[in-house]
Formats: structure tokens, C-alpha cells, sequence
């Protein structure tokens, strides 16, 4: 026999062995474990209990009110970004309206920049 | 966590046993080593326990041993002056073997032959130099593979195999010279 032969039968007969522990010591290791556990971190705890269904829904919830939240802020986003595009639309609407008027209009454009003309139409406002 | 830890109790047990030869003291050192792995690695992957959990129980072992030196003066003190009456805290209970799953008491002249040999088993790792001990359960109990048991251990992958092979040899003869052969 080779030794890792001879290492596994010793090794089946420690398995025997540890499967035969005393009742009291198993307790003791359980009680052991059970303290070992109460210890892990926070989440690691919330993720034990999940696990041992205790709080199975723990999760679950956690992820929904992450998405309440990034869809607020996406919401947000997408309004401010709406008012900036109907404000430009707006304004390109206004310069296009007065050009046209301008062009439409029987003076001549070069009368607009006359300083005269601009206090004769002063003067003549009601 | 918890599966890792009901998985590995009875063997971490058992080792530190082979290692302290007391129950208490073996059964204070697995409580340790499951609250540091617990405290300091909970949030680890589940794939690298067995080596961190090893590594601890060994360090718990070695500590013990270390507390124990500098206690020694007092512990034989103390035991000098007092003999213990150790039948008062003798409890019938925890005497009773557990439930098991295997089935080889089914045949009693076959049980009391294989009790016979895990005692004599459990007797020799006993007498195994620690290294040798811790080397030959790590690889082979818990089925660690050789880098794994020298990262465990804080020793070369040359010394781990040097280590197993000798104990692997030392067990086989302890138990030849008892008539035991494998």
C-alpha cells in the first residue's frame, strides 16, 4: 500500500470516529456555532437569516425601494431636461416670428437702424 | 456559514483533541476559531473558509499551548495542593453516543474491533510530533491540497510533504507493532 492508501483508511476510520461523537459535545459544538454565528456582520447576518428564511423578504424589499429612488431621480432628470427643450423652442419660435415680421413689413430693413426713424416712432406712441 | 461551520465541527474538534488530549480546552479552542472566522472573515467566499478556518484553529491550538506554558507553574501548583474529585461534575448524559448515520455497530464483535482501532488510531496521532499531525489531518482529513496545508501551516510545500509522509509512515508503524495492520 502506497501512503495515500494508508492515509485514507486511517482517515475512514476517523470519519467513524467523528461521527460517533458524545452527545453532550455535540450540543457544546452546536451552542458554539450557534454564538460563532450571532457574530458575523450585519449584512452577513441579514444574509444568514434570508437563508434560513427567516427574513426572506428582506431582500426583495430593499431592492424595491433602491428602484423608487433612481426612478425619482430619473424622473427628475427627464423633466428638467424637457423645460430646457421647450424654453429653446420657444425662443427660436419668438426670433422666427419677429424676423418675419420684419421681412414681411413695407419699410425697408435699413429704417429700423435709423436713429431718426426710432424717435419719430417714440414721439408717436401713444 | 452555518453549513460551513456544521460541516467542519466534529473534525475541528477531533484535531484539536489530537493536539490538547482535553476536551474542554479542545472544545474552547473550535469555539474560538468559529468566532474569529465569523467575526473577521463572515463576508468572505464560501470557497476560501476551509483554508482560513484551518489556519485559525491551528494559530488557536498553538496559543493554547503557549498560554498553557506560562501557566504551568500555577496549574501544578494548584494541582498539587487539591486533588479534584472528578466524579462531581460527571454528568451520565454525556457519555451516551450520538445518533450516527453509519451502521457499524450492526455487527457487535465487528464494532468492539473497529472501536478498538480508531482508539488505537486516535492513540498514535496523539503520540505524532505536532507538525507531523498537523500536516498528515490537514492534508488528507480535510483534504486540503499541499499549498494549501503549508499556507495553513506557515511552511514550505517540501516540509508539508515531508511531514505527511513521515507521519503516514510513523502511524503505519505504531499500529503494525499493535497488530494492526490496514
Amino acid at each position: 500500500m502506497n501512503e495515500r492508501e494508508i492515509a485514507g483508511k486511517i482517515v475512514g476510520y476517523l470519519d467513524r470516529s467523528a461521527a460517533e461523537l458524545k452527545a453532550g459535545t455535540l450540543y457544546k459544538l452546536q451552542r458554539a456555532r450557534v454564538t460563532a454565528l450571532a457574530r458575523l456582520p450585519e449584512p452577513e447576518t441579514a444574509r444568514e437569516l434570508a437563508a434560513a428564511g427567516a427574513g426572506g423578504s428582506f431582500g426583495s424589499r430593499r431592492a424595491f425601494a433602491d428602484l423608487r429612488i433612481w426612478l425619482g431621480i430619473l424622473l427628475l432628470v427627464g423633466g428638467v431636461v424637457s423645460y430646457q427643450y421647450w424654453q429653446s423652442a420657444q425662443q427660436a419660435r419668438d426670433i422666427e416670428e419677429t424676423d418675419a415680421a420684419i421681412l414681411s413689413s413695407e419699410l425697408p430693413i435699413e429704417a429700423y437702424l435709423d436713429r431718426g426713424f426710432q424717435a419719430w416712432l417714440k414721439r408717436s406712441e401713444p | 456559514m452555518s453549513a460551513f461551520l456544521a460541516e467542519v465541527e466534529r473534525r475541528a474538534f477531533k484535531q484539536a483533541l489530537f493536539a490538547v488530549r482535553d476536551e474542554d480546552a479542545a472544545l474552547d479552542i473550535v469555539q474560538d476559531a468559529m468566532l474569529k472566522l465569523t467575526e473577521k472573515y463572515g463576508a468572505k467566499p464560501v470557497a476560501e473558509l476551509p483554508m482560513l478556518f484551518q489556519r485559525i484553529l491551528q494559530n488557536a491550538i498553538h496559543d493554547h499551548f503557549r498560554r498553557q506554558k506560562v501557566r504551568s507553574t500555577w496549574t501544578t501548583l494548584l494541582s498539587a495542593l487539591g486533588q479534584k474529585d472528578d466524579d462531581e461534575d460527571y454528568d451520565p448524559l454525556e457519555t451516551l453516543p450520538s445518533k450516527s448515520e453509519s451502521n457499524w455497530a450492526a455487527d457487535p464483535a465487528g464494532a468492539h474491533e473497529q472501536t478498538k482501532i480508531v482508539a488505537l488510531i486516535e492513540e498514535a496521532l496523539t503520540r505524532l510530533p505536532a507538525r507531523q499531525r498537523e500536516a498528515f489531518l490537514l492534508r488528507y482529513w480535510e483534504e486540503l491540497d499541499v499549498a494549501e496545508t503549508a499556507t495553513a501551516m506557515g511552511c514550505s510545500e517540501g516540509s508539508v510533504k515531508t511531514h505527511c509522509s513521515r507521519a503516514v509512515r510513523a502511524l503505519a508503524e505504531m499500529l503494525k507493532a499493535k497488530g494492526i495492520s490496514l
